[in-house]
């Protein structure tokens, strides 16, 4: 899936008009955004979670809460590549679908936590 | 990947400001949702909702968060490898100051090398 870059020399030259034909993805980049996404995704999880405990959210509608942050997140990402997903990421649904759910555990470990710091005891 | 070829702008000292500042507001927040119930349960209201001032001030230190941190994470880099070295000019690729070389013997090659015969001469003398 992931293509290293050949080395250019002189002779490959002929080779670099039709270069929009075969793409060739840096792997060390595209991992290192994968990552970013993720650290970014484990701080959003976390942040949502602590207000759904705080606003008190049961059920359903902390559910919904934790996927309505998951949009904003994905809108943020996107402007934050100039919204041109395609030259830093090779899926373009990565921006919503990136380690969702277990962005969905974090969620709730911080959901039930601040819950019941806040209306519980 | 060279730093001129990153993509989106890097975290600055601003963004890590605002991230303190959300987390900071979010906890504020909560302790003040702790503080209200405390009051109704001490003069026995039931209670209905939180009042806005707390969900608002909840509501905007998460959003700000999630800004924050998304750029807090880092930067992102353009994965097309063959555009970003395509755009690089020879004087960067092939510079490896690494591996220069000021002193070697195929210096004697040079049509511009002039060969002091003197020196070597001198020298054989001393030793000998």
């Amino acid at each position: 899936r992931f293509e290293m870059p050949p080395k250019r020399s002189a002779a490959d030259k002929s080779k670099t008009s039709d270069q929009n034909s075969v793409p060739l993805i840096s792997a060390s980049a595209l991992q290192h955004n994968l990552g970013v996404l993720e650290y970014a995704r484990t701080c959003q999880s976390a942040a949502a979670g602590m207000a759904a405990g705080v606003l008190g959210l049961t059920s359903i509608p902390g559910f919904l809460f934790y996927f309505s942050v998951v949009l904003i997140q994905a809108l943020f990402w996107e402007s934050k590549s100039s919204f041109d997903w395609p030259s830093y990421f090779l899926d373009r649904t990565a921006s919503v679908s990136h380690s969702l759910v277990s962005g969905l555990f974090t969620y709730i470990l911080f959901w039930v936590f601040l819950y019941g710091m806040v209306h519980v005891y | 990947m060279p730093s001129s070829a990153s993509g989106s702008a890097p975290a600055t000292f601003l963004h890590k400001v605002i991230a303190a500042v959300s987390i900071a507001a979010l906890v504020h927040a909560g302790y003040s949702a702790a503080q209200h119930r405390l009051y109704l349960r001490l003069t026995e209201q039931p209670f209905t909702a939180l009042p806005a001032d707390i969900v608002a001030q909840t509501l905007a230190s998460l959003i700000f968060l999630c800004w924050a941190y998304t750029h807090v994470a880092g930067a992102f880099q353009p994965i097309r490898a063959d555009i970003a070295n395509g755009r690089r000019k020879w004087d960067d690729v092939g510079s490896c100051l690494s591996f220069a070389t000021f002193e070697h013997r195929a210096k004697a090659l040079s049509p511009t090398y002039a060969f002091d015969s003197g020196r070597s001469v001198s020298i054989l003398l001393l030793l000998f």
